[in-house]
């Protein structure tokens, strides 16, 4: 043992820790010694075959060798881990020690103990071998020739051929069982099918199945663990998982192939071979170890026969399930009474699903049976002394040297421990009042440095992923951790850290109000206030006791933990005091915490403290989330950010997916805005928001209310720029930018609306812009299908767009929405040199990242291809006007004119044209010369587009103002320009064509006719003369 | 000139255009008759001079009259068109024609019809008689063939009654025939008792009963053996 420097080193060496702390009893020559001075004596055994009652190690030990000169076979079972193994060879040492003391009882016995070794069949004989002597090897040599001769590879290829045999051949003449049902007739050969080439045969020997697992238990070392599981055995995914590389036609029969697939698609006929499989697998193991069913009763009746009668021989095994032949073993050592034989007593160790799993028969034959699991342990680990003891016996153990060990275990058969390594140290009387102590009989004093006397047992039932709080997870987890991983921690001044022990954090309600009192300053750090949590709940059981008690019992031990001193004052108690304590003295807290008992709040707390203090994931994480949001929505005036409108700030800050805390469970859709990280501020927050929730009267009115309270406040004041620019777009210029480009847009719309330039007037200017668009009737005419699509697409958008900007702009009343007035400065400046720099700015593509798209999304459309290229549609359309204008020439030049002046010569055209339809249509006195009836022409006629000056008027305008536009080109005149004269004239000149043009044929058909009269005048008047010349003839 | 211009120049002509080739429209249809009424008014002055011998003097006195009145209007015609063509569409030039068109056509008809009805007086008395001619049996080869004679002449002018002969070799033939018919009748000497018989039984009234008890007309009815050929009168 080290000396001492100071108090508060670890006052044990850390090298004899796995000596003595071992998972496993150890009881050799060697360690016997530290297996008594450690050893915990047993109470409460159960003994099963007397009403349960409950019974110590020393009853038991009476119960089985003072009784009466009868064959005895005893169970002992209970769970793994419960201490069966250790009460079997506390029993051998009794025995040895009985021996040894040359008690009545203790002459004439052979014993023989079999421990788990490796937990190998093999290991397991070859033990009893050695035990035995030499006397006795002629018995065993069948046995040890058969273990012996065992290799991994070969083991399991033996193995396998025995399994088929048994299920093949020796199933029901040898078993004497009835025949295997004809379902699975085909078991035998699926074992055996493709030989030594990678068919089924090779899947049942292959790394990690049943067979490596059976053969891997025989003969190689296992784990405690593994060694207290269940014997393998063939479970139905053995059979209806193998990989169809094993079935390939080339290497199965067609046969095996439609088994394997019967076993797959019926599950009663593979439930039923694996029932045959694991009756034949103990079957096929005897005869791999070349054990027969009746070899090992005929070995030990031959070997107690020739200890002779007046002798006993006493067998101990620590687990007959390990084998995998337990039950070959246990009626090895079956009582029976045959003349010359030797008394037998067998102590035989079983684990609870293996004592299940043996048939009624045997549990009968048992003649004792005791228990040391279940409820034994589960009262064991709940009362806070008796772990306490168990740990203090280690703990002096290891402090103690070699010699104090002896001689402690010396007398351990006369008592408990009798010498405390404790009377030696300097600082014994102020460690055991701060660390508190164990008094054994006589006074022993064994202080609990580093523990106290609470601390193993809370811990214990802190343990997480534990099936049953039991003495190997208490010196697995919370001892060896202590004493071994956190040696450095101790002498070093950091122990305990909570990261150390597998446990759970319980929550200690108002825990924020210890922290705020009492450790305060920069000298508590984050790692020194868990600590101080992780000890005020596991060392002194903080979660029952208020604040101050909590200051009161940790005080003392501050510094020899290395710990800052608390902040305030507080009276100290040591942990012997704490019994003393009233629950109503001076030092209960002035009221209760509200719903302190509240199951749920203690649940979310232990979560907040798990995911705050061990790094761990934050479990229902929505609750939180839900608490943050609310708090966020109701406690930021979201209105006063006027970067984001009140309506969008209230949709975003809506949902729990508004926070999102670093490192929460869940994951649900929707985007975070708000990161709330894994730091002591937003737990604070957190913790005060749980707490007013699961108050009473949902106020703060309850203890340290003003503390959480101030909590929020001072984040409010930290993070309400964080929270507002949370929910501002990324980059913050965007809705700047959108919001340009939609009163851009507003403003093209005006123009294109009311074909002239915007007002000037800023008054006239804004209800320009907010004026309604057009509606169907009134669309603006544009030329290039381009600039159409484009004044489609503003239609469609400039209802949203006047909301958008008027929520962007618009003030309304708190968190109303904003209705009556808007700010106009913002659209005025945007507005200013519109006209000269007429454009509309493309938003960025980043307004559609993420969760600011909805509120931009009116201005999405404009990040669009179409709106890249407006300029190009600009010209498309100016291009457009000036097909018009040459279509416009090219009739005034078909129609004979020169085209120069169009204007002034269309005038004329028109006039002339005019005086033309009159001739060809008539008017009210004169018939018209060709009538020629034509719809379009005729309405253009009525409407009198070519007769009305004012009308022909309109035209040449519209024509001017184009020729001037498409000679200058500015995309803003051009917007203002109204084409609709022009495309109206296009339209009606091409009627007026093709009326000229049908003008034209029915003259020229007319024309065709004259000139018809050839010789027909003077045919006639030749004709009448000829008729003439009768009258001449006759005369 | 414009387009526009020019349209309207053509559009203000056409009205002008129009009456002129309504006018040659008019000469068209009044030549396309008139030429066809020439044609007739040949033909049938044709006829006459063809059947002058044949039909009576009188029918043709007044289709001559008629045609010598088609010469009139058509030679007035002529000589108020020659004068002014433009008359062509006058309502009085149009009467005229309708006049010249009515006069052609009872020229055509007026000729045709006299020289069926000359024709068919010539032939008509005979047919009946050849039919019983025929019939005569034994002992009658003489005028049995004269009979087949008649039956031929008449045969060959029965097929030139519907038109008159318009050709001198239509007028020719036709003539021929007559004579052959005529040569055939006075073979047969048809003034005897038993001539006269024959040619009244052949009659539609027949013969009267009286006659038979003339001995020379029963005995050669007799000889003919043709008592059950005749019919006879009874009242």
């Amino acid at each position: 043992m080290p000396s001492l420097k100071k108090f508060g080193e670890a006052c044990w060496d850390r090298e004899r820790i796995s000596s003595v702390i071992t998972n496993v009893a150890k009881t050799s020559v060697d360690t016997g010694a530290v297996f008594l001075a450690s050893h915990s004596p047993f109470k409460s055994i159960i003994d099963c075959k007397s009403a349960s009652r409950k019974i110590s190690e020393k009853e038991l030990f009476n119960d089985i060798f003072v009784s009466e000169n009868k064959e005895i076979q005893a169970f002992v079972k209970g769970e793994p881990g419960t201490g069966k193994s250790h009460l079997i060879r506390w029993i051998k040492e009794r025995s040895l020690y009985e021996r040894k003391s040359k008690a009545k009882y203790g002459s004439n016995w052979e014993l023989v103990f079999v421990s788990r070794g490796n937990g190998s069949l093999k290991d397991a004989l070859t033990q009893i071998v050695s035990q035995l002597g030499q006397q006795y090897t002629g018995h065993i040599d069948k046995i040890k020739n058969a273990i012996e001769s065992l290799s991994e590879e070969t083991a399991k290829a033996k193995l396998l051929n025995e399994l088929a045999l048994e299920i093949e051949q020796r199933w029901e003449e040898e078993r004497g069982r009835e025949a295997i049902d004809s379902s699975i007739r085909d078991l035998g050969e699926l074992l055996r099918a493709g030989g030594n080439r990678s068919g089924p045969r090779s899947w049942f020997l292959r790394s990690d199945g049943v067979v490596d697992k059976v053969i891997q238990r025989l003969i190689n070392p296992s784990s405690v663990d593994e060694r207290e599981e269940d014997f393998p055995e063939f479970e139905v995914k053995e059979l209806t998982t193998i990989h169809s590389q094993y079935l390939r036609p080339e290497i199965t029969t067609q046969k095996v192939r439609d088994f394997v697939e019967d076993l797959i698609e019926e599950s009663d006929t593979c439930e039923l071979a694996c029932e045959v499989l694991n009756t034949a697998l103990k079957d096929a193991i005897r005869s791999l170890t070349g054990l027969t069913g009746s070899d090992l009763l005929d070995i030990f009746t031959d070997i107690r026969r020739q200890i002779g009668p007046n002798k006993n021989l006493v067998v101990f095994i620590e687990d007959v399930s390990v084998t995998g032949l337990d039950i070959d073993v246990i009626n090895a050592f079956e009582p029976r009474h045959v003349e010359g034989l030797c008394r037998m007593v067998a102590v035989l160790g079983i684990t609870e699903n293996g004592w299940r799993k043996l048939p009624d028969n045997l549990h009968q034959r048992a003649t004792h049976i005791y228990e040391v699991g279940g409820q034994n342990a589960e009262d064991w680990s709940n009362d806070t002394d008796e772990v306490a003891k168990f740990t203090a016996r280690y703990l002096n153990t290891l402090r103690c040297s070699e010699q104090d060990i002896n001689d402690i275990a010396n007398d351990r058969f006369t008592g408990d421990i009798k010498h405390s390594h404790c009377t030696m140290c300097a600082y014994r009387e102020e460690c055991h009042s701060v660390f508190g102590k164990v008094e054994f009989d006589g006074g022993v004093e064994v202080g609990l440095f580093p523990f106290t006397k609470d601390a193993p047992q809370a811990l214990l039932q802190g343990l997480t992923d534990i099936r049953y709080p039991s003495q190997r997870y208490l010196l697995d987890n919370i001892i060896t951790r202590a004493l071994d991983t956190s040696y450095q921690d101790i002498n070093t001044q950091k122990f305990p850290r909570m990261v150390a022990f597998p446990v759970d954090t319980p929550s200690i309600t108002g825990w924020t109000g210890f922290e705020n009192k009492y450790c305060g300053g920069t000298l508590w750090d984050k790692a020194s206030k868990l600590r101080i949590h992780f000890l005020a709940n596991y060392w002194i059981r903080g979660t029952e006791l208020s604040k101050d008690q909590i200051a009161g019992y940790l005080k003392p031990m501050l510094k020899p933990l290395g710990l800052p001193d608390f902040s305030s004052k507080t009276e100290e108690i040591s942990p012997g005091d704490k019994e003393k304590v009233e629950p109503d003295g001076p030092l209960k807290p002035p009221s209760p915490v509200p719903v302190k008992t509240d199951p749920e709040l203690e649940k979310l707390t232990a979560y907040l403290n798990d995911w705050f203090n061990k790094g761990t994931q934050l479990k229902e994480d929505s609750k939180f989330r839900e608490l943050l949001h609310v708090f966020l929505r109701k406690s930021i005036k979201w209105e006063d950010n006027r970067n984001v409108p009140i309506t969008e700030a209230l949709r975003l800050v809506k949902g729990r997916e508004f926070p999102r805390i670093e490192g929460q469970t869940a994951n649900p859709k929707g985007q975070y805005k708000l990161d709330f990280p894994k730091n002591e501020e937003t737990k604070k927050v957190i913790e005060a928001l749980l707490l007013l929730d699961k108050s009473e009267r949902k106020n703060w009115d309850f203890e340290d209310g003003e503390i959480h309270k101030r909590h929020l406040s001072m984040w409010l004041r930290n993070n309400k720029k964080n929270a507002y620019e949370s929910i501002d777009p990324e980059p913050k210029t965007l809705s700047a930018d959108s919001l340009q480009s939609a009163i851009q847009a507003l403003a093209l719309s005006a123009v294109f609306r009311d074909r002239k330039s915007l007002p000037l007037d800023p008054e006239d200017r804004l209800n320009a812009l907010f004026k309604p668009c057009w509606n169907e009737l009134n669309r603006p005419e544009q030329i290039s299908k381009e600039l159409k699509q484009i004044v489609g697409d503003l239609e469609s958008r400039n209802s949203k767009l006047r909301e958008f900007v008027l929520s962007e702009l618009g003030i309304g009343q708190g968190t109303a929405s904003p209705s009556d007035f808007i700010d106009p400065i913002p659209i005025l400046e945007c507005m200013r040199d519109f006209e000269s720099n007429f454009k509309l700015s493309q938003p960025d593509s980043r307004i559609n990242d993420s969760f600011w798209q909805k509120r931009l999304e009116p201005v999405k459309g404009f990040t669009k291809e179409a709106y890249k290229s407006l300029k190009d549609k600009f010209l498309k359309e100016n291009a457009g006007i000036k097909s018009v204008l040459l279509e416009i020439r090219d009739f005034a030049t078909q129609a004979g004119y020169e085209g120069k002046n169009l204007s002034t010569e269309l005038t004329q055209c028109l006039r002339d044209l005019s005086d033309l339809i009159l001739i060809q249509r008539g008017n009210g006195d004169s018939e018209g010369v060709l009538p020629l009836p034509s719809g379009e022409f005729d309405q253009i006629w009525r409407d009198e587009l070519l007769g009305d000056e004012g009308k022909r008027e309109a035209f040449l305008c519209a024509i001017d103002e184009a020729s001037n536009l498409v000679e200058k080109s500015s995309d803003y005149k051009l917007v203002s320009f109204d084409p609709i004269h022009l495309l109206k004239w296009k339209g009606w000149l091409r009627v007026i064509k093709d009326h000229l043009t049908l003008i034209d044929r029915e003259i020229s058909n007319e024309e065709k006719q004259f000139g018809g009269e050839g010789n027909s005048r003077s045919d006639l008047l030749e004709e009448l003369n000829n008729i003439a010349k009768h009258k001449l003839d006759r005369s | 000139m414009t387009k526009i211009s020019e349209l309207k120049d053509r559009l203000e002509a056409i009205p002008e255009k129009r009456k002129s080739i309504q006018e040659s429209s008019r000469i068209v249809n009044y030549y396309r008759k008139t030429l066809s009424f020439r044609s007739t008014i040949d033909s049938m002055s044709k006829a006459i001079d063809n059947s002058v011998d044949i039909v009576e003097h009188e029918k043709i006195d007044y289709i001559l009259s008629q045609i010598n009145a088609a010469a009139n209007k058509a030679e007035k015609l002529h000589d108020s068109l020659e004068k002014d063509i433009s008359e062509i569409s006058t309502d009085h030039t149009e009467t005229e024609f309708l006049k010249l068109s009515d006069l052609t056509a009872r020229i055509s008809t007026k000729t045709k019809d006299a020289w069926k009805s000359s024709l068919e007086s010539r032939i008509n008395k005979w047919e009946s008689l050849a039919e019983v001619l025929m019939q005569l049996g034994k002992g009658s080869s003489e005028i049995k063939k004269q009979a087949n004679k008649l039956k031929l002449s008449l045969r060959n002018l029965t097929e030139k009654i519907s038109e008159p002969p318009y050709s001198k070799c239509d007028g020719d033939s036709i003539r021929k025939s007559l004579e052959e018919m005529a040569d055939a009748i006075s073979s047969m000497d048809l003034d005897s008792v038993f001539g006269r018989f024959l040619q009244a039984a052949a009659s539609q009234q027949g013969a009267s009963i009286d006659s038979l008890e003339d001995l020379l007309v029963s005995k050669q009815i007799k000889d003919y053996g043709l008592q059950d050929v005749f019919r006879v009168t009874l009242k």
